[in-house]
């Protein structure tokens, strides 16, 4: 579901991360996940972000170490567990963020490019796919060749 | 089909050069510049159909063959798949393996010029197609 949001190579590249969290919350995590509820801890240290969690927010655990936060102003939060630094890192799935903070890792100076033609290169297919749907529909509906004069059905 | 006036034949050859090298620049500095391959391919179709709305269809059928448009148009819709699937041998499908470079050069960017290049191509032969279409109708009434 959520997956979708994500640039492809959101969590190879290990940046992008908008706030990190004490790592010793891990513990509230797993319990938030048995208990269906959010722990206060959580949105306390959610808030000093100015992120204000909604009463009816969702917490799942995908794998070990690694939570996603449900909003319900349409947001959603990946909480994954960073060995090296010991601490949570939040990855926001709001990818805006995300193609303005990686925007030189394209390597064009063109964030519009950037983004059609590289993180969003799939979604351009699929334009020139619908482009060369619509061609054919149009080509087999009004092609008349030149040997068969009978096309418009005389 | 009929040819317009001297003056406007003589205005659109002087001009549709110039559209080429406007739409292949558009396309080409697509990863630099505002532009890139549907912009780029349109003005190139355009360039195309406005010459052959001058100088009139009949003249014009045989410098740009109808085959050969098709031909451009599947051969770039089939590269767009082919580049997108040659980016699973290096990760995820339209993974942009090339990445890197100066940004501000020709040369950076990945595989983002070729993409705009072949977009541009599709784009271009698509709109001439469909005025190919349209036309071959008109003919045939």
């Amino acid at each position: 579901m959520g997956s979708l949001l994500i640039p492809l190579n959101y969590s190879r590249e290990g940046k992008g991360y908008r706030f990190s969290i004490d790592e010793d919350l891990s513990e509230n995590f797993n319990e938030s996940v048995e208990e269906t509820e959010i722990d206060e801890d959580i949105r306390k240290a959610f808030e000093e972000e100015n992120v204000t969690l909604d009463e009816e927010a969702e917490i799942v655990e995908i794998e070990e170490g690694v939570w996603e936060i449900d909003d319900d102003e349409s947001e959603r939060y990946r909480i994954e567990k960073d060995e090296e630094d010991d601490e949570l890192k939040v990855y926001g799935y709001q990818s805006y963020e995300y193609y303005i903070e990686n925007w030189e890792d394209v390597g064009a100076r063109n964030l519009v490019a950037s983004v059609l033609a590289d993180w969003r290169a799939y979604d351009t297919m699929g334009e020139a796919i619908v482009l060369i749907t619509a061609i054919l529909g149009f080509y087999i509906i009004l092609k008349g060749g030149e040997d068969d004069e009978d096309v418009y059905g005389d | 089909m009929m040819r317009m006036s001297t003056v406007t034949r003589t205005t659109i050859r002087m001009v549709s050069p110039f559209l080429v090298a406007y739409g292949a620049y558009l396309i080409v500095y697509g990863h630099l510049s505002p532009g890139g391959g549907f912009q780029g391919g349109v003005i190139l179709a355009l360039s195309v159909i406005l010459m052959m709305i001058a100088q009139g269809y009949q003249d014009l059928k045989t410098t740009f063959r109808e085959k050969l448009v098709k031909g451009i148009e599947s051969g770039a819709a089939l590269g767009i798949l082919l580049l997108a699937f040659s980016s699973l041998l290096f990760g995820t499908f339209f993974f942009n393996y090339l990445r890197g470079g100066t940004p501000g050069e020709l040369f950076s960017g990945g595989i983002i010029a070729p993409f705009n290049v072949l977009i541009g191509f599709k784009i271009g032969a698509s709109f001439t197609l469909v005025f190919y279409v349209l036309i071959r109708r008109m003919d045939l009434d």
